[in-house]
């Protein structure tokens, strides 16, 4: 009888989420001040963390727009 | 410029579209090509779709196509030229007539040829149809033809015989641009697009705001500095020779020109002179001379004038000039009315050609004729800062003579690569008011794109100014550079150490971005547990000064680790569950239990935004426990309550919105219980609800129920049926029922005792 291969027991399964849109911000304060503005919550749909919200797929302008528009300058990862 | 800013689309993919032009030939033409490149008759019965993907095959290689060319007659091949020196594949007949009348060649006799072996297709067209009869095919109207790109690409271009008179005297006041001009205008304009792209409608012509963004804008729109000749619409050259070669892009929707990738500039720059001029050659988006209206199914001439004019000034030696009203003279002998404003077939006899003002000297010119003044546009305003001419004036007589650019020659074909620019490193002057003065001397188009990506051009003239601002550092950290990567290029290209303030404002600007990180496609990943996270970064490749930007993992909540490049994932740590991409819709994770307001989540197809969706009108209910050794975490359960869906209203949600959610996300329609406490907590009118108390008939066989219900004397006394074998009964028909059922001779039990019961004992038995 073969032995199940050792390497494969070992690995940690995690399911992979592609393509999220998220604004992940310096401290928790901003994240409060981002979630704050009402012009921005058409796009956050949640808060993953302290410091990172969940924000709708698909308008990556619009939102770095509204951004900017607020006063932040992003760093933008596409 | 006639047309307007609108950049037309550029050709696909040349070859496809070469290979479905002749895809729509009849089989017997296609026949006669492959004869004529030399291949055995088909067998069997020619496919056109097939035919034409063999013949493109064959014109793939370069030896094949080369031959071909090779035994072109002379005017098929100078046609071959004009479309090569431009770069283009495509084109309509009549253009292509003009360029070939320019050279004194027939139309017929120069693309004919090509036509017949396939170098040339003629694009299809409702009015030609399937293409048989190749004369009359170009002779219809809006006729196109598409090249074979191989065919091009292998094409040494040929020059027309004789030309143009050279000038015999001396000249004076030689004057050669640096090239630079489209270069830095091509930045600059890069740059608008890049800080917000340039909107066009469906239509492709600008949004009016956008119009007025570029035309306004002092360093698109402002005069050439070193210009002979004003250069009209100056930021639609700009913008038209961008798109054309390839600095800005429309987007996936064709509604925003946006701005290339900043790779384009190392990877492009050293050969943009070039690509700049070729696209020049064949740039049908602005015109040298503005044309007031064009009847539709015409077009302005003046492109299509650009590459016979180059080509008959390739015929002169390189120290040769060659006068412009000489120039416009020859033209019209060749071809007169050459200058006519659209490529409308009529003859339109020009003004009679200045004749030889040389021979007049000392005396003033009445005035440039509409060809000499064509020819100004094209050489002076526009080839001159392009690099591809240099100007003089023949002493004497005053007259503008022009002679190819060593770049110029190398475009046609007919000298060898221009040598670079001699530059000097440091030729810019850092201000600490962040004003950036660059001498023009030390520019490159390396340099130019370099400094494009961070810094602002805002004036361009003789020297040149650019400005940093919090803005074009964002544009630089956008593409990929570090405030150390900025504030070296500085100091590289200064001639003074850099001011304090500017080095502070610099890392200050690329700090305050960091507060904030919008990621437009980040991976996460999900682990089971806290430990096992822990597990995973224990064991993540070590991450050091050397590792790519976004390679380190973040982490996110205590279950998450952010990834800004999913290719640093060291995927042998990891077994990938179902893999959730957020660019796809959402799909079904939720299943409705019978009571209707709980819900269970599919763990395996939830995903993110489904938590936050649902949290909005529903409160989550503990798990029930966990079966022992089970490895299956428990599932999740949701219940509707009204005091949930109340919160959801006060949130915006509508019965439409819910509708939609339990479509995507639980592939059903809103629950009734749901709909109810929805109708309750929105205070829509519900009718109130009236007990009443109902006499129920049951009755031992089904069939004795279908009896009473289908006779007419027993069935209008029923109410509706409640099961098989029980029926509602009016209570105030139970008199006329029990006479009715004596009428059918049917025993009565009194006073129904053993055989009618109220609702609820119905309901005992499940009736």
């Amino acid at each position: 009888m073969t032995r199940p291969a050792e390497p494969e027991k070992k690995r940690i399964r995690v399911r992979v989420h592609k393509n999220v849109a998220l604004i992940r911000t310096a401290e928790p304060l901003m994240a409060e001040e981002l979630l704050a503005r009402k012009s921005l919550a058409r796009w956050v749909v949640g808060r993953l963390s302290e410091t990172v919200l969940l924000v709708r797929p698909g308008e990556p302008e619009a939102v770095v727009e509204e951004l900017r528009r607020i006063g932040q300058t992003p760093r933008i990862v596409r | 410029m006639a047309t307007g800013m609108t950049p037309s689309p550029r050709p696909s993919d040349p070859r496809q579209a070469f290979r479905l032009a002749l895809a729509r030939y009849r089989g017997p033409r296609l026949a006669a090509i492959r004869e004529a490149m030399g291949l055995p008759p088909a067998e069997d019965r020619l496919r056109p779709a097939a035919a034409a993907e063999e013949l493109a095959e064959r014109l793939d290689q370069p030896a094949t196509s080369r031959a071909l060319a090779a035994g072109l007659p002379h005017g098929a091949r100078l046609a071959m030229s004009l479309m090569a020196v431009a770069e283009s594949t495509t084109m309509p007949v009549a253009g292509l007539a003009r360029e070939l009348e320019l050279l004194g060649v027939p139309l017929a006799d120069a693309i004919l040829p090509m036509l017949a072996i396939g170098l040339l297709a003629i694009e299809p067209d409702p009015e030609i149809g399937p293409v048989d009869d190749l004369a009359s095919a170009i002779s219809a109207p809006r006729a196109r033809v598409a090249a074979h790109p191989t065919g091009l690409r292998v094409t040494r271009p040929v020059r027309p015989e004789g030309g143009p008179p050279a000038v015999s005297g001396e000249v004076t006041v030689v004057r050669e641009a640096d090239g630079l001009e489209p270069i830095v205008r091509l930045g600059a304009l890069w740059q608008r697009a890049g800080a917000e792209p340039i909107r066009q409608t469906q239509q492709g012509t600008l949004y009016k705001r956008d119009r007025e963004r570029v035309m306004e804008d002092p360093a698109l729109a402002g005069p050439i500095a070193d210009a002979l000749t004003p250069l009209p619409n100056p930021a639609g050259l700009w913008l038209a020779l961008a798109y054309r070669v390839g600095l800005v892009e429309p987007d996936a929707s064709g509604q925003k020109l946006m701005a290339t990738s900043p790779e384009f500039w190392s990877e492009n720059a050293l050969h943009l002179p070039q690509m700049i001029a070729t696209g020049w050659l064949g740039l049908r988006d602005w015109q040298e001379s503005a044309v007031e209206s064009v009847a539709e199914g015409d077009e302005p001439a003046s492109p299509y004038l650009r590459p016979s004019v180059f080509l008959w000034l390739a015929t002169r030696e390189e120290s040769e000039w060659t006068a412009l009203d000489d120039l416009a003279a020859f033209l019209d002998s060749i071809a007169p009315g050459w200058d006519r404003p659209t490529l409308a077939p009529e003859f339109v006899p020009a003004p009679t050609a200045t004749p030889a003002p040389a021979r007049r000297k000392g005396r003033p010119s009445p005035g440039p004729s509409r060809g000499v003044a064509l020819l100004e546009t094209m050489l002076l305003g526009a080839a001159y800062p392009l690099g591809l001419v240099r100007a003089a004036e023949e002493r004497g007589s005053g007259r503008r003579v022009v002679q190819l650019t060593p770049l110029g020659r190398y475009v046609l074909a007919a000298g060898p690569t221009p040598p670079p620019r001699p530059t000097f490193d440091q030729f810019l002057f850092v201000q600490p008011n962040f004003e950036v003065i660059a001498y023009r001397q030390g520019l490159t188009p390396q340099v130019v794109g370099r400094l494009s990506r961070f810094a602002w051009w805002s004036q361009i003239g003789a020297a040149i100014e650019l400005r940093l601002t919090r803005e074009s550092i964002l544009l630089g950290l956008d593409g990929g550079l570090t405030p150390k990567a900025m504030l070296e290029v500085l100091r590289r290209h200064s001639q003074r150490p850099l001011p304090p303030g500017v080095v502070d404002a610099v890392r200050n600007w690329a700090t305050h971005r960091e507060r904030v990180t919008y990621y437009a496609g980040a991976t996460l990943l999900e682990f089971e547990s806290p430990e096992d996270r822990a597990r995973a970064l224990a064991a993540w490749p070590p991450i050091d000064d050397e590792s790519p930007p976004g390679s380190a993992p973040i982490e996110v909540a205590d279950r998450f680790l952010l990834v800004e490049d999913e290719s640093t994932i060291p995927s042998g740590l990891f077994t990938q569950r179902r893999a959730r991409d957020y660019r796809d819709e959402s799909e079904p994770c939720i299943l409705v239990e019978p009571d209707g307001v709980t819900m269970r989540l599919d763990r395996s197809r939830s995903d993110l935004l489904v938590d936050a969706e649902i949290a909005r009108f529903t409160d989550e209910r503990p798990a029930p426990p966990a079966l022992p050794d089970d490895n299956v975490p428990p599932p999740r359960l949701f219940a509707v309550t009204l005091g949930s869906l109340r919160r959801g209203v006060e949130r915006g949600l509508t019965a439409d919105t819910l509708a939609d959610w339990y479509a995507r996300r639980a592939a059903s329609e809103v629950p009734a219980a749901v709909r109810l406490l929805l109708a309750s907590a929105t205070g829509a009118p519900i009718a109130p609800p009236v007990p009443t108390r109902r006499v129920v008939l049951t009755l031992p066989e089904p069939w004795m129920l279908d009896g009473f219900l289908q006779h007419p004397t027993t069935s209008r006394w029923l109410g509706d049926r409640l099961g098989p074998t029980a029926v509602d009964l009016p209570e105030e028909n139970l008199e006329p029922f029990r006479k009715a059922l004596r009428e059918l001779g049917i025993a009565v039990n009194d006073g129904f005792g053993g055989t009618t019961k109220t609702t609820k004992d119905t309901k005992a038995d499940g009736s």
